[in-house]
């Protein structure tokens, strides 16, 4: 096994930092550690103002989450977010080990799970993904298994992994794009494939040879014809055909993300995965552009093109403390509604509407 | 003359009575020490040891005098602020009972603020980890452990953030008497290993008739990056070097799927087979744990031809330990 090539004690260190880190569903680099101080985010809003073109959003509406429905105030741990078939939000939220199931005007359709180790339960929800119309994948990144329940919410099958992973995304064919965390070496390949089964498929992908592993954590989208893969952090993107071939490799370079990829990549303490700042924070894929997700200095939207150019920046202010850690965007249209899932200060989901998108 | 012969025969016998006995003694050392290593390697101390300490405020702790009350012992071996919320809970609910007695060890480095004292409730500095260490408390990560009014380990689990309720809840059962001496429960593999040992006759028809232990790992949270999958891999060692001599078996939970097996199989790369385990087994590894605050997800035992458990490695356990004795067993 590779373990064995690292000397002992640096093992049990990167275990330890692993189990403690890694398991998080928020990942390595976005740990709670992973949040600026005031005067760092006054400072990083003065040296990277948004650019003339920069459009500010506006925020259309807002859905607190309640973890419970006893809550009376906005509540609970959301992790992801994915959009149904049925145009619903499906939400994974840890504190009560369950997916919540929104309507797009934000009421509560459901609840599906609870904490265990048994058949619809879950000890920490946190990656989704839909595979058909059918079926929907949630990985539960402690007990380190994929679960697939119908659109009811019906536990349909489950099998076991046994790496911490980073992304999920599925496509329609039903195969599971997975890209797990290796706290080792920087030599696994980047995505693994599995149908819904849980028979592996492939490999392919190569992560960066950077100084830790721990830099190669990466969050994946289904586009229309491959998979796109963006580093949290570093500001490249890459995009895979779904039979692994390298399509594109772009290099995003805007104020904030090459500031903190900078950072990150001479970072010397990086194995403790404490020293790295999210540059990118989610990716979302569309036909003809993606989508990048910035978290601070302040909240931004990039739109790229596939050849790798800015075509578009929204933004709006960070309140303090915002932790944001999932998006999706709906179009209707020549508009376009963005859902910004927020874990903190309070849960919920942020509504902004935009023409052009 | 004659009296001096006479008076050799008894010198002979002496002499003969002197080596028999010693010889016994020698005997008897070598069966302490056999004793010694196979009751004490990885276990927790049995019993609520007679020593004095003193807390943060210089106030003697006398252990000795415990031994007529329930005793709740929490070993914290990386401090944190955050912490305290979760020793200020056990200490709010369970410093009530006049019958339990609560202690709290803290690195020596540590400096607890806001915790709340009660007459009943001690907070000692663990220099060097000292104390911690004759309880064979795991130094990985913060545990507990719970004595009862005779001074007998009842129970012992790890503690992380989300515990407190469940450690107080536990600790409330060990007052009213509803959770048993560890070792008794423990034993409950053993009770039961028919089906332990008909699921291994597999493997000694298989593979070789002399076997004379076999190690049996149950898994079932397996992480290649976490402490198990080094574990893990000492064991297939091992078992690379000394399947002659030896049977080696891995146990994954019985809801473990066909896809599950090789998926481990294909994380893992170890050639030591895998299965799932018969049903009383099954029962038996549920229970270590549900009981065991995640102590028996992932353990190892050794036992021998008789079904006996000569060793167990849990999830606090010293491996280092375990597998010098596993070594010393198989070769």
């Amino acid at each position: 096994m590779k373990i064995r090539s690292q000397p002992l004690p640096i093992l049990f260190v990167q275990c330890a930092l692993l189990i403690c880190a890694c398991c998080s569903p928020r990942g390595l680099a976005q740990k709670d550690e992973d949040r600026l101080s005031d005067t760092e985010q006054q400072a990083l809003l003065k040296r990277f103002p948004t650019p003339n073109y920069a459009e500010k959003l506006d925020l259309l509406t807002y859905f607190p989450i309640k973890q419970n429905p006893a809550s009376t105030e906005p509540s609970g741990m959301p992790l992801r977010m994915a959009l149904g078939p049925d145009n619903s939000l499906y939400i994974s939220e840890a504190n009560e080990a369950q997916v919540l199931v929104l309507e797009l005007d934000g009421g509560m359709s459901r609840r599906i799970g609870a904490r265990g180790r048994g058949l619809s339960q879950f000890l920490e929800p946190s990656l989704l993904g839909f595979a058909s119309d059918s079926k929907f994948a949630v990985w539960d990144s402690r007990a380190l298994r994929i679960q697939l329940f119908d659109r009811q919410g019906d536990f349909v099958s489950s099998f076991r992994l046994f790496m911490p992973c980073s992304s999920m995304t599925v496509d329609n064919r039903g195969y599971i794009y997975l890209s797990f965390l290796d706290a080792v070496s920087n030599d696994r390949p980047l995505i693994d494939v599995y149908d819904l089964s849980g028979r592996h498929l492939g490999q392919f992908g190569r992560r960066i040879q950077a100084s830790s592993p721990f830099f190669n954590e990466v969050d994946l989208s289904i586009s229309e014809d491959g998979i796109l893969a963006a580093w949290k952090t570093y500001p490249l993107i890459r995009k895979y055909s779904k039979s692994g071939e390298l399509l594109f490799e772009h290099y995003i370079d805007y104020g904030p993300l090459s500031y903190f990829g900078q950072m990150n990549m001479s970072a010397k303490c990086g194995a403790q995965g404490t020293e790295f700042h999210t540059a990118v924070w989610k990716i979302f894929g569309g036909s003809d552009a993606y989508y990048l997700l910035i978290g601070y200095p302040r909240l931004e939207i990039l739109k790229i093109d596939f050849s790798g150019n800015i075509k578009k920046v929204l933004w709006d202010d960070a309140p303090k403390d915002l932790f944001v850690s999932d998006f999706l965007i709906m179009r209707h249209g020549t508009k376009a509604k963005i859902y910004i899932l927020e874990q903190r200060p309070v849960p919920g989901i942020r509504c902004y509407e935009v023409g052009g998108l | 003359m004659f009296g001096r012969r006479l008076g050799a025969k008894p010198l002979s016998l002496n002499l003969l009575s002197f080596l028999v006995i010693s010889l016994i003694w020698f005997l008897c050392l070598l069966i302490m020490v056999a004793c010694e290593k196979n009751s004490t390697a990885g276990y927790p101390l049995n019993r609520l040891p007679s020593f004095k300490c003193r807390d943060i405020q210089g106030k003697e702790v006398d252990f000795g005098k415990l031994k007529s009350k329930y005793v709740y012992l929490h070993f914290v071996r990386t401090f944190s602020p955050d912490d305290e919320i979760g020793i200020n809970k056990i200490c709010k609910d369970l410093g009530r009972y006049h019958s339990a007695t609560l202690l709290f060890l803290f690195p020596s480095n540590s400096r607890p603020k806001t915790l709340e004292s009660g007459p009943n409730i001690d907070f000692i500095y663990d220099k060097d980890g000292q104390i911690s260490s004759r309880f064979n408390a795991p130094a990985c990560c913060d545990s507990y452990q719970f004595f009862n009014q005779k001074g007998e380990l009842i129970y012992r689990g790890l503690f992380d953030g989300d515990s407190p309720d469940q450690v107080i809840s536990l600790f409330l059962d060990v007052i009213a008497g509803n959770i048993q001496y560890l070792d008794e429960n423990f034993k409950q593999l053993k009770i039961k290993d028919s089906g332990l040992m008909a699921d291994l006759a597999q493997f000694i028809n298989h593979e070789a008739n002399r076997n004379t232990f076999f190690v049996i790992g149950f898994i079932s949270a397996g992480c290649v990056n976490c402490r198990i999958a080094e574990i893990i891999d000492r064991v297939n060692q091992i078992y690379a070097s000394s399947h002659s001599r030896s049977c080696f078996l891995l146990e994954v939970p019985s809801d473990y799927s066909d896809a599950d097996l090789i998926n481990f199989d294909r994380a893992f790369q170890i050639s030591i087979p895998i299965a799932r385990p018969p049903q009383d087994i099954g029962l038996a590894w549920d229970y270590l744990r549900n009981h065991y605050a995640g102590l028996f997800d992932n353990f190892f035992i050794i036992i021998n031809t008789k079904g006996e458990i000569l060793d167990f490695l849990d999830e606090g356990g010293n491996e280092d330990s375990f597998f010098e004795y596993l070594i010393s067993l198989v070769g």
